[in-house]
């Protein structure tokens, strides 16, 4: 009687017993642009990455964003978003630059991002387990599970930039690629994102040591055009190929900003979840 | 309405008379604690006030056993979360539930449950409220006792994560076979021998496009305890494969751990080395967890746990991403009636321990310690590394002077890597040493006043600081007390701040109500080796708890 | 309506009354011995459970004392001590040089995943149970203070002569 107990429980355990041991490569071979996308629309995610120069972990981050920018091309519309003390300037010459924006600080008060510790991201302002915020870890599935979804709208968007002025028009139409509910309406924001500023940011994976002087920080938010929660779309979203146009004219972009490297981000998000339908990326020069 | 009641009159005895009827026939028991918090502003000392400006906690556990048969539920509310816990834990419910059935033979709890594999280096599942940790499974636990000496354990379930589940499933089996309870032969030589093992595996999907990440990760783990006389000798293995996470930043690498422990007693003496070498060995439920969430294993901290303010001040944290320590610790009772020893004899102990990190080797030329999607790095148990972690040494004298007149004295230098022990950068490692006086003076049976100073001397951090406390205690149920925590060592005179405290409580039979003003220094509070930041604070506290 | 709110309430209270019995859990004693908690009912004398750790001060003080009386105690009533210990895997392998270290002379319980303290609905240590010979618990405190080692013993003493204890 026992001894078929103990013959039962050996069993159980090989049963139980089960592992995936993994050999190399441990990266996946990706299957990021040039597939065979015969029509000229394509689903993009917006990435929303919290950060800060003296967030020692974020670019651990920035390293996983960069790594998914190159599996997925451009159906990932990335942004640095600077918050809390650790994006605070220290002194003119060593962590002097400032990177917090009004729209930055708004997103970071809603979200509770620099609370909830940085790195923090979110991926299509997306609820996972009722949560927007999620770590850095997960954001490679989440873009997955989005990017199988069908695409709601697309956006193209169009930039006219005066240099001397500096003044910036931009235009924006919606389709409505896929039908889809949004009782409460839609929303879309520009946001003004400028890449490759050259400052100081802290790093625990720099052999040489945790302050890095040349560091390249990409896709910084710099503004938003039409605040930073931007402007009723009038769309109806049960028509396929319905679209409407929304336009920003003379935003005047600072000189502290290289145009060179300027871009407007533009989404459009559901009112009632605050998620994301679909983003758009567009520099500002041509 | 006069229908209602004329239904009411006969319905509700006949309801009332089952459950009657149970509860003479069973037991009902319980406990529950609340604790209330009035948070003011003090900008001087980083204390500040939430906007709800109460922070609530609150739990009653009910276990009701009938026969071989025993249920049990725990509510909490958290409305809204003291400050220095996680926020996901505001609201209410009740996480904790389970039902179970025991005979000789075996016993299966469904539902919610703890438990623990050896000395939890692959599996420990436990709650602690004040570090804020609850890696309760929800599932199915089973212990079968098929013979005397012997006993199997296995479980399947997801782990709690606040008011939901982690998105991993645990499987685990262990099994403990005391030989010599088997064996007639070694029970008359007195010699002791007991081996146990355990797997452990947990599945996770893997919906990650950058790396393969193993969906099943399994550890297993061998145990032994020979004891003969007065000598004990425990060790500890335990194997983890692959298991890439945020914790070990997603590499490949397997996970050692080795724990090894000599102990020699007799009456009066006891001495105890013990050793521990570890690598890799952090183990969740959920790749992306962080903090004390959704943990699978638990790593022991080889430290003392002090008891006191100052001395615990800087406590030692595990690190599962790699460790070698070693411990040792004598205690001995100077007998009584001696010129040393006094009157009623003295009882001195001495603890040591050192632990530094584990020497990490390059995998290739062109890949970075740590870098993740890679092996990682090369390690060996026992190997050293460069950077000291914690350092201490303690010397603690208790002795009973006179009836009335206890004394308990303690004396610690430490070694404190504040870097890594902290997890930030910048901070220089701390030297202190410290001193403790606790001496209780026993007025007469309802008198009876405790005081306590206690000083620490480093020149790093927050510099010098000295406590004094002194307690009154009235018939043994009432005390008032007095406490003072002075900074006065501090580099900026500003900061040379006085944290005091007044608390009152009472205390009846099983149930202790406790309420105190005043302000609280950020610190960190461990338990095991397994910590919580504590916040800065100033204002009221009221704790209420009991067991009934 | 108010008539059955208060019957109701009664019948609640009165599960307090019926005195709790030991549930049945295996333990380790720090001599490597398996223990089943249910023992405890059969004892068939007045049984001290105390629930203490080695990392906490008040704990130490009132087995200290305990400890100090034991032999005197020991001669003048029946009665047994049972010390369990929740110290964790980072101190439970210290509980055995502690203790004999501290010449402690009574039954030590290793606790070390804190099940048996749950299963007893234990708050904080210290907190001491007094079980009479059938195993029932008839008295419970929590915290400790100088003193309250003697009015221990005097409910012991009562216990033996049979009589009943009140809070």
């Amino acid at each position: 009687m026992k001894k078929r107990y103990f013959i039962l429980f050996i069993i159980s355990i090989l049963l139980f017993y089960s592992c995936d041991k993994i050999t190399p490569p441990y990266v996946e071979g990706g299957n990021g642009g040039g597939t065979n996308d015969s029509v000229n629309y394509v689903k993009k995610v917006l990435v929303e990455d919290f950060t800060a120069h003296l967030c020692n972990n974020c670019p651990r981050a920035h390293k996983t964003l960069e790594e998914l920018k190159e599996l997925y091309g451009d159906k990932i519309v990335a942004i640095g978003i600077h918050v809390g003390d650790l994006a605070a300037p220290l002194t003119q010459n060593y962590f002097g630059e400032d990177f917090r924006t009004t729209v930055g600080n708004d997103l970071d008060n809603y979200f509770s991002a620099s609370n909830a510790g940085l790195p923090v991201g979110m991926v299509n302002r997306k609820k996972v387990n009722d949560n927007f915020l999620q770590s850095y870890s997960e954001w490679g599935s989440s873009i997955n599970e989005i990017l199988q979804e069908p695409q709601w709208l697309n956006i193209v968007t169009s930039t006219s930039f005066d240099t001397t002025s500096r003044k910036l028009n931009v235009t924006a139409t919606v389709y409505v690629i896929n039908t889809f509910q949004a009782d409460s309406g839609l929303k879309l924001c520009f946001y003004l994102t400028e890449d490759s500023l050259i400052g100081w940011q802290k790093d625990a994976d720099n052999e040489s040591g945790e302050d890095v002087s040349n560091y390249v920080h990409r896709h910084v938010l710099r503004a938003a055009l039409n605040g930073t929660w931007g402007e009723t779309i009038s769309l109806n979203t049960n028509i396929v190929g319905y679209s409407t146009s929304i336009n920003v004219n003379n935003f005047e972009v600072s000189t502290d900003y290289n145009e060179n490297h300027c871009y407007i981000v533009t989404f459009v998000y559901n009112v009632s979840t605050l998620e994301i339908l679909q983003a758009d990326e567009t520099p500002i020069l041509h | 309405m006069k229908k209602l009641k004329n239904r009411l009159k006969i319905f509700f005895p006949v309801f009332l008379l089952p459950v009657f009827v149970l509860a003479q026939k069973g037991q009902l028991h319980g406990n529950f604690q609340t604790d209330v918090y009035y948070y003011n502003k003090d900008t001087l000392i980083g204390a500040g006030q939430p906007p709800q400006k109460i922070g609530f906690m609150g739990y009653a556990n009910f276990i009701y056993e009938y026969q071989n048969f025993t249920a049990g539920l725990r509510y909490e509310a958290y409305l809204l979360t003291p400050e220095g816990y996680d926020k996901r834990y505001n609201g209410t419910g009740i996480p904790y539930k389970f039902l179970q059935y025991q005979t000789d033979l075996y016993k299966v709890v469904v539902g919610s449950f703890y438990e623990q594999f050896g000395s939890g280096l692959i599996l420990r599942s436990y709650e602690d409220k004040t570090l804020g940790i609850d890696n309760s499974y929800d599932g199915i636990l089973v212990h079968i006792n098929p013979a005397k000496g012997l006993l199997l354990k296995g479980l399947i379930g997801k782990q709690r994560f606040f008011w939901s589940e982690g998105p991993g499933i645990v499987r685990g089996a262990d099994a403990e076979l005391n030989l010599s309870e088997y064996i007639k032969l070694l029970q008359k030589t007195g010699l002791n021998i007991s081996i146990g093992g355990s797997a452990v595996s947990k599945y996770e999907d893997d919906k990650d496009p950058l790396y393969k990440l193993p969906k099943n990760v399994l550890a297993t783990s061998g145990r032994t305890t020979v004891s003969y006389k007065n000598i004990i000798f425990q060790s500890e293995y335990a194997y983890k494969i692959n298991d890439p996470s945020a914790d070990n930043n997603f590499i490949y690498q397997d996970g050692q751990a080795l724990k090894f422990s000599t102990t020699y007693t007799r009456k009066g003496f006891g001495v105890i080395l013990q050793a521990q070498s570890l690598y890799n060995m952090s183990f969740r439920s959920s790749r992306n967890a962080n903090l004390n969430n959704l943990a699978i294993n638990y790593i022991p901290a080889l430290s003392k746990n002090h008891s006191y303010a100052l001395t615990a001040m800087y406590p030692y944290v595990s690190q599962p991403n790699g460790e070698t320590g070693f411990e040792a610790d004598i205690f001995y009772k100077i007998p009584k009636k001696t010129k040393i020893g006094g009157k009623y004899g003295t009882s001195v102990s001495v603890n040591f321990s050192r632990i530094s990190s584990i020497k990490k080797l390059p995998v290739a030329d062109t890949i970075n310690i740590g870098q993740a999607g890679t092996l990682g790095y090369n390690a060996d148990l026992f190997s050293i590394g460069k950077e000291l972690y914690y350092q201490d040494f303690s010397l603690e004298i208790y002795r009973k002077i006179s009836h009335h007149l206890k004394m308990n004295l303690e004396y610690q230098n430490l070694i404190y890597n504040y870097n890594v022990l902290r997890g930030k950068k910048g901070h220089p490692t701390v030297f202190a040493n410290v001193g403790v006086a606790d001496i209780t003076y026993k007025i007469n049976s309802n008198n009876t006043i405790k005081t306590q100073l206690q000083s620490l001397f480093t020149c790093q951090d927050y510099g010098n600081w000295a406590m004094a406390l002194f307690q009154y205690t009235l018939k043994r149920k009432w005390f008032i007390a007095i406490m003072d925590q002075y900074n006065y060592g501090n580099e900026i005179p500003e900061k040379r701040i006085h944290y005091y405290n007044l608390s009152l409580g009472y205390t009846a039979g099983a149930t202790r109500i406790q309420m105190g003003y005043g302000k609280q220094r950020e610190g960190i509070m461990c338990v095991g080796g397994v910590c919580r930041v504590v916040p800065a604070m100033s204002g009221l506290t009221l704790s209420i708890s009991s067991s009934f | 309506m108010k008539k059955y709110l208060t019957l109701s309430l009664l019948v609640f209270l009165s599960f307090g009354i019926y005195a709790q019995n030991i549930p049945s859990l295996e333990l380790k004693t720090i001599d490597g011995k398996t223990i089943n908690t249910d023992t405890l009912n059969k004892i068939g004398k007045p049984v001290i459970l105390d629930f203490w750790a080695t990392w906490c001060v008040p704990c130490i003080k009132e087995l200290s004392a305990i400890s100090d009386n034991y032999d005197d105690w020991k001669d003048d009533a029946d009665f047994e001590v049972i010390a369990v210990s929740i110290d964790d895997s980072r101190s439970s392998s210290r509980v055995a040089p502690f203790v004999r270290g501290r010449g402690w002379e009574f039954t030590v319980l290793l606790d070390p995943n804190q099940e048996f303290k749950r299963a007893m609905n234990v708050v904080n240590v210290p907190h001491t149970f007094l079980l009479d010979k059938n195993g029932k618990v008839v008295w419970q405190h929590t915290s400790y203070t100088d003193g309250d080692e003697d009015h221990l013993f005097e409910m012991i003493q009562k216990l033996n002569k049979g009589e009943k204890i009140k809070e």
